[in-house]
């Protein structure tokens, strides 16, 4: 063999380690040595972020302290758009935790005014609003009260990863005028229930029209209507669905159970199981024969 | 001799930096797309159309068995198909599962999604068709049929 051709070989074999070396570390990763549910460049190896709710009662308030790896960082006392702040309180636990599937850092978080209310924002969506009574009862403007919670979220994400303060940048920012209040519109609706269940079903796009096919007769005439979406578990509201089927099971229905799972770990798949009870229970009073035909999810953006 | 050590610390060295980098690097934004190469990348590099094609009946029948799980089981047939938008030719942009009489499941090729207004909120109706597009000014929907379970794809 050649010299040249030595080098060549030995270079071929040092191209190969290097590849399998980087492999190995993958699969190190992979085998979750590292963060993989939260990640940040400085974080901490093997902390996992999860956002929790308490419920604590101030005389008959049901109010909602929300806790990131234990952490204090937002309390929710007035109640909203019907619901408490209890519940309210698991909503943005909920959304905090989905955020945190996706990877965040704390700076993602931020206090902004989306369509007229202050609300607090993970890149573009929305986790929670501030509302006006919950800023009565702290004496505080609404923007203030926004800034108060993202800045408490973001404290909360850096302790639990172990990251450095950024300092006074991080102290509850001032609403820096009237530019950041919205007007006081009367009918504020907090992100948390950005929709009721008015069962109304307006809005279908002209230029789409659904027709039965001729060839199949339904055992009875078939009716719809909009409820609630429910998550299993936790038993609050995170949505709304229109429900189809025959009219005396339509009837039934109180509400569409949400089960969430994953195939392969890669996709996220939403069950919906319309059920004849207003909570889901242990075991699902599925009705059967209701199949969903329209869904609108809470959040602000992104798709259903 | 010094050189030959010296050639053999570099190696080493170039290889724990591999191994560092491997370890370190941090997974993509969205979960699930950092399979190591297995369904996430399918859907990156064939789409979601084949996916549903390929994988679909495996998709259905984790569905059925988690709803049985939970005493849900649905009575009738179901299936999975892809989502597409009204007058955006046939590509796929999601995936559920439909149910409903064994005969109307059958003709379901695909649903197709619009939007609409449920109470106050925006969202997306989902309407069974027979073809594997939803094109023209009028859906011709199957009756019968509705949806059951929505997938989410990581896109």
């Amino acid at each position: 063999m050649t010299k040249a051709k030595r080098h060549v070989a030995v270079l071929l074999g040092l191209l190969v380690a290097v590849a399998v070396s980087y492999g190995a570390g993958r699969l190190v990763r992979m085998a979750g040595v590292t963060p993989t549910a939260a990640w940040a460049e400085e974080a901490a190896p093997g902390v996992v972020l999860t956002a929790t709710a308490e419920r604590v009662m101030a005389g008959d308030r049901e109010a909602g302290i929300v806790k990131i790896n234990g952490v204090e960082v937002v309390t929710i006392n007035a109640s909203a758009g019907g619901l408490t702040g209890y519940e309210r309180a698991l909503i943005l636990a909920k959304r905090l935790n989905d955020a945190f599937a996706g990877g965040v850092s704390p700076d993602d978080f931020r206090a902004d005014i989306v369509q007229g209310m202050n609300v607090v924002l993970c890149g573009d969506k929305v986790l929670v609003t501030a509302d006006q009574g919950e800023a009565d009862l702290l004496g505080i403007q609404r923007a203030e009260l926004a800034e108060q919670w993202a800045a408490g979220i973001r404290m909360g994400i850096r302790q639990a990863l172990g990251l450095p303060e950024p300092g006074a940048t991080e102290e509850a920012a001032q609403p820096t005028g009237a530019g950041e209040q919205p007007s006081e519109a009367g009918q504020e609706q907090p992100a948390e229930t950005a929709a009721e269940e008015t069962a109304t079903q307006e809005t279908q796009p002209a230029q789409v029209e659904e027709t039965a096919t001729a060839d199949w007769v339904p055992p009875e005439p078939y009716d719809q209507k909009n409820v609630p979406i429910l998550s299993v578990g936790e038993g609050i509201r995170v949505g709304m669905a229109q429900v189809k089927g025959p009219k005396s099971r339509v009837d039934q229905v109180k509400a569409v159970a949400l089960l969430e799972t994953h195939f392969k770990n890669t996709l996220e798949i939403e069950i919906y199981v319309p059920i004849s009870t207003s909570v889901p229970g242990k075991t699902l009073a599925r009705v059967q024969g209701v199949g969903v035909v329209g869904v609108a999810m809470f959040q602000v953006t992104g798709r259903g | 001799m010094t050189g030959k050590r010296t050639s053999m610390v570099l190696v080493a060295a170039l290889l724990l930096w591999a191994f560092l980098l491997g370890v370190g690097t941090p997974p993509a934004p969205v979960r699930g797309l950092d399979l190591g190469g297995g369904l996430g990348d399918l859907i990156k590099i064939f789409g979601i159309g084949w996916v549903v094609t390929r994988y679909g009946g495996e998709i259905n029948n984790f569905i059925n068995r988690t709803l049985g799980q939970h005493d849900a089981a649905i009575e009738g047939m179901t299936k999975v198909v892809p989502v597409v938008r009204v007058g955006k030719g046939g590509t796929a942009v999601g995936a559920v599962q439909v149910m409903g009489p064994a005969e109307q499941v059958k003709k379901v090729q695909a649903v197709a999604e619009i939007e609409l207004g449920i109470g106050r909120l925006r969202g997306r109706g989902l309407i069974p068709i027979s073809t594997k597009t939803a094109e023209g000014s009028t859906l011709k929907g199957v009756g019968g049929v509705g949806v059951s379970a929505n997938i989410k794809f990581p896109i």
